[in-house]
């Protein structure tokens, strides 16, 4: 509990290292912060032109199916493959001030929150456009939605950031089980492909059921089930709690292994 | 009420032979994860009060910025405990994530929130930030167009002034230009008087003399000393400085016996002595190539200097030496006849290429006996008054018609390590006199001149001392006083109204002189023999109108408080004060404006302070005349 009052008590320091991550991302190229908004309209023309017209997978508005997974999607993976190596890059900083350490991990998931935030502008436009009838109750549920993601990136990102500074092969090693993470997640498919008997192994995956409330949400245009929110939220809770144990328990040395 | 509190602190960190950072190599090379325990720290414990100033000093690797991480909990002791009250801020960093492409004001919310403070509370002191760091023009510029120092700068305001109650800094005060460091040790200054602790890492020993009330010196992770900062810095630079002797001697304990190369020097009267190419241990072959030299006054060599050793106070061949130690410098030569032809000579020079001492044996009227074949000749001097630093030895021999033989230009460097923190090449005997303790008798500006001439005369001999009574006998108020040394009776001159003496004392023959002033006596004054006691004779080298110039507001009176001891044949000019319980040796004379504190003990001509009582000189009836040079330089020693 002490923690969470230190936490608090350096909250501009967050904001700083938030937006000086968001300044500092485009800085000096030509598009600046218009890039956010760039990047994301480029992957989807990448998309519709693959899957409408090379790839047909047989799903009505692939594009869109996919879009509105992949997004939330890369915000996890670039919170944990980023996250993992957010304390060793600011080694000058743990080395020699003090902080709350966890005001690193937590930073940096939090401005890979707020670049996926101002990509959900990009989707909005896009749903309305494609003429997908969105549920209004479902809409009110977006927020709990992306907040248990963003509890559950920020345990994940904990767990690693620290472990990282004492076993650097875990950066790397992160790529290749996030890839994987990924085609095991329904993202590129819906969960109603998988066999019967494999399905409840995507239940553990705590990233199913928040992938699957967000396409409820912008795909079908219904309220997400009570049971999907609940089953992330626990998972998310859950990867928080240990994220914030293992992390308590590491960050003491942290000075000295950088 | 102690803020810091540390407590048996211990520290150890793993040093690995040969860490596998990745999987692989730690999974094939499992045995090289051998690593070894360092303690860092070993026990170290105090506690600093609110308010203290503590400095941290010992040599790089002691532990000491370890300790002062561990303060600020960026690591953690192994054992131990550490608790510190309040907020802490530490400047262990300047500049923690500045982003060069924002502007200095965005920097200083970054910088500032790194340290915890809120947005509120950096709206509040921005003000302040900005004018500290004397950057109000370029605050809005982007901090990568400023200069370092500007950078330095900024960083600093925004460090200093993050409000807390301790203070944890670490070697960063040398930023900016001397007028900027002046600042921040005034803004220190302010913030140690508003009762913020701080705790100062440093190697500089000065700042921590005069910034710091108390100091720990941390040697090899063990704390070796935690007292008064002078105290600890003392000790700190002797040990250093011991250190350093230590390792040239063991790095020079060899004197390169390497042939030395041979300098001529120029000679404005006689025509250069062609001195190429010295062997010295062939004296014989050198004189065959000197004379089929075609040089006019060519010097036969019939004399070379083979080596020169230089030798510590333990008589040890070394080329390094304690400030302040004997040093000998044998100058060995051979010599192929007897001769006392010779003129032999050193020189110290410093690197920089400043003469700082010469002298050759014929300068001072020395005729050196040589005899043929090997001998050697050495200077030396009980004390080495060199300041630490590196110095050259030239040698030299010469005929006495003053043609060189051999000049041998930086024969060696040595090294000197004084444990004086003067500054400069030479040592000078000196000391300092400290106007205060006149103070009530003399304005202190007169009498800053009056102890130059004490200083001067304190190699008063015999004659010098009869001058001295001669010329007082000029004064006209001394002149008849002087007559009367030798009277039997207690004798007044001037009004008897104006001696003030209690019953108890005990004075014999002595003479009271109150032409110009009033004389009390406490109680158990003893006085020996013929004691004088003398009104108003401010300093005996001025007579008439320039005592009335220089003293004018000097009052004339002697006052001699209870239990003075008198000793026979001593004469007291006033105006002069002598406290409880104080002695007057005999023979000696006390000089106007002397202020004797309560237990010292004066002695000599004129007289000074003596260390103790067994210092007083003995049986010497007359001493005053009879008083000697030795003695003398013997109470100089305790001064």
């Amino acid at each position: 509990m002490k923690i969470l009052k230190e936490i608090f008590d350096y909250r501009q320091m967050i904001y700083s290292l938030v937006r000086k991550d968001l300044r500092g991302r485009y800085k000096g190229s030509v598009l600046g912060f218009l890039w956010t908004f760039v990047n994301p309209l480029l992957q989807l023309v990448v998309y519709t032109v693959v899957f409408s017209t090379i790839l047909r997978a047989g799903i009505d508005k692939y594009y869109l199916f996919l879009f509105v997974a992949l997004v939330p999607w890369i915000f996890f993976q670039s919170s944990i493959t980023g996250g993992s190596s957010s304390i060793l890059s600011q080694k000058d900083l743990v080395k020699k001030i003090y902080f709350p350490r966890e005001v690193i991990p937590i930073s940096y998931v939090t401005s890979c929150f707020v670049n996926m935030l101002l990509t959900f502008i990009i989707i909005f436009i896009v749903v309305i456009i494609s003429g997908v009838q969105l549920n209004f109750l479902g809409v009110l549920c977006l927020p709990i939605v992306m907040l248990v993601e963003y509890i559950l990136a920020l345990g994940f990102a904990m767990i690693v950031s620290a472990v990282t500074v004492y076993f650097r092969d875990l950066e790397h090693i992160l790529g290749i089980l996030t890839m994987a993470w990924l085609y095991l997640t329904p993202i590129m498919y819906s969960i109603d492909m998988v066999p019967e008997n494999f399905r409840h192994l995507f239940i553990i995956n705590p990233m199913t059921p928040i992938i699957t409330a967000y396409r409820d949400v912008l795909y079908y245009g219904q309220v997400p089930h009570i049971n999907t929110l609940l089953n992330g939220f626990i998972l998310g809770v859950v990867s928080l709690i240990v994220g914030f144990l293992v992390f308590g328990r590491l960050k003491r040395h942290f000075a000295e292994e950088l | 009420m102690s803020v810091i509190e540390v407590k048996d602190v211990h520290k150890k960190f793993k040093v690995y032979y040969d860490k596998g950072q990745t999987l692989k190599e730690r999974l094939l090379f499992k045995n090289r994860a051998y690593h070894e325990d360092r303690w860092v720290l070993n026990g170290i414990s105090f506690s600093v009060d609110a308010g203290e100033t503590l400095g941290l000093i010992g040599e790089n690797g002691c532990g000491k910025s370890t300790m002062l991480k561990m303060m600020t909990k960026i690591m953690y002791p192994d054992k131990g405990e550490i608790s510190i009250k309040g907020r802490v801020s530490s400047l262990i960093e300047l500049g923690a994530g500045f982003h060069p492409d924002m502007s200095g004001r965005e920097n200083i919310y970054t910088n500032a929130s790194i340290f915890g403070l809120t947005k509120k509370e950096i709206d509040r002191r921005l003000d302040d930030i900005i004018s500290f760091s004397e950057l109000e023009e370029f605050i809005d510029n982007p901090v990568r167009t400023y200069s370092s120092g500007m950078y330095m700068r900024l960083a600093f305001s925004v460090a200093i002034n993050v409000d807390a109650d301790v203070l944890l800094i670490d070697e960063i005060l040398a930023v900016g230009d001397a007028n900027f460091q002046a600042k921040c040790y005034n803004h220190l200054r302010k913030l140690k008087s508003k009762g913020v602790t701080i705790v100062l890492v440093t190697h500089d020993t000065n700042t921590i003399e005069t910034f710091c009330n108390k100091a720990i010196w941390i040697n090899e992770g063990k704390m070796m000393m935690y007292d008064k900062s002078s105290k600890v810095v003392d000790a700190y630079i002797n040990y250093m400085n011991e250190k350093r002797y230590q390792q040239l001697a063991s790095q020079r304990i060899n004197v390169p016996v390497s042939e030395p190369e041979s300098c001529q020097e120029e000679n404005q009267s006689i025509e250069v002595t062609q001195n190429r190419a010295v062997n010295s241990n062939q004296p014989e072959e050198k004189q065959h190539n000197e004379k089929s030299s075609d040089k006019v006054n060519v010097i036969p060599k019939e004399m070379a200097i083979t080596k020169v050793v230089l030798k510590n106070s333990e008589g040890m061949e070394t080329l390094a030496f304690r400030g302040g130690e004997s040093i000998s410098i044998e100058i060995h030569y051979h010599s192929l006849k007897n001769s006392d032809e010779y003129n032999f000579g050193i020189a110290i020079w410093s690197p920089e290429g400043n003469r700082i001492f010469g002298t050759t044996t014929h300068d001072e009227d020395l005729t050196i006996e040589v005899s043929q074949g090997d001998g050697f000749i050495c200077f030396s001097t009980d004390k080495l008054q060199l300041l630490s630093g590196q110095y050259l030895l030239h040698v030299a021999v010469a005929s006495l018609k003053s043609d060189f033989i051999q000049y041998l230009r930086d024969y060696c460097t040595f090294e000197v390590v004084s444990s004086s923190k003067s500054v400069g090449l030479f040592d000078m005997q000196h000391k300092w006199v400290i106007s205060d303790d006149l103070k009530g008798i003399q304005k202190k500006s007169n009498f800053a001149t009056i102890q130059c001439n004490e200083v001067q005369e304190t190699d008063l001999s015999q004659s010098d001392f009869n001058q001295m009574l001669l010329k007082a006998m000029e004064d006209p108020i001394i002149k008849k006083n002087i007559a009367m040394i030798n009277t039997n009776h207690i004798r007044v001159f001037g009004s008897p109204d104006r001696i003030k003496m209690s019953k108890t004392a005990n004075m014999v023959n002595t003479l009271f002189n109150t032409v110009s002033g009033d004389i009390a006596i406490g109680e158990y004054v003893f006085a020996g023999h013929n004691v004088s006691l003398i009104t108003g004779t401010h300093d005996i080298h001025c007579t008439g109108e320039d005592r009335q110039k220089a003293f004018p507001t000097a009052g004339n009176d002697i006052i001699i408080h209870d239990g003075v001891w008198l000793g026979s044949n001593c004469m007291v000019l006033g105006p002069c004060r002598i406290e409880k319980d104080a002695v007057v040796a005999a023979g000696s004379v006390v000089l106007p404006h002397t202020h004797i504190k309560p237990g010292e003990v004066y002695a000599g001509v004129p007289a000074k302070k003596v260390k103790d009582i067994s210092q007083r000189k003995e049986g010497t009836a007359n001493g005053r005349f009879n008083y000697s040079r030795s003695d003398n330089e013997k109470n100089r020693g305790e001064l």
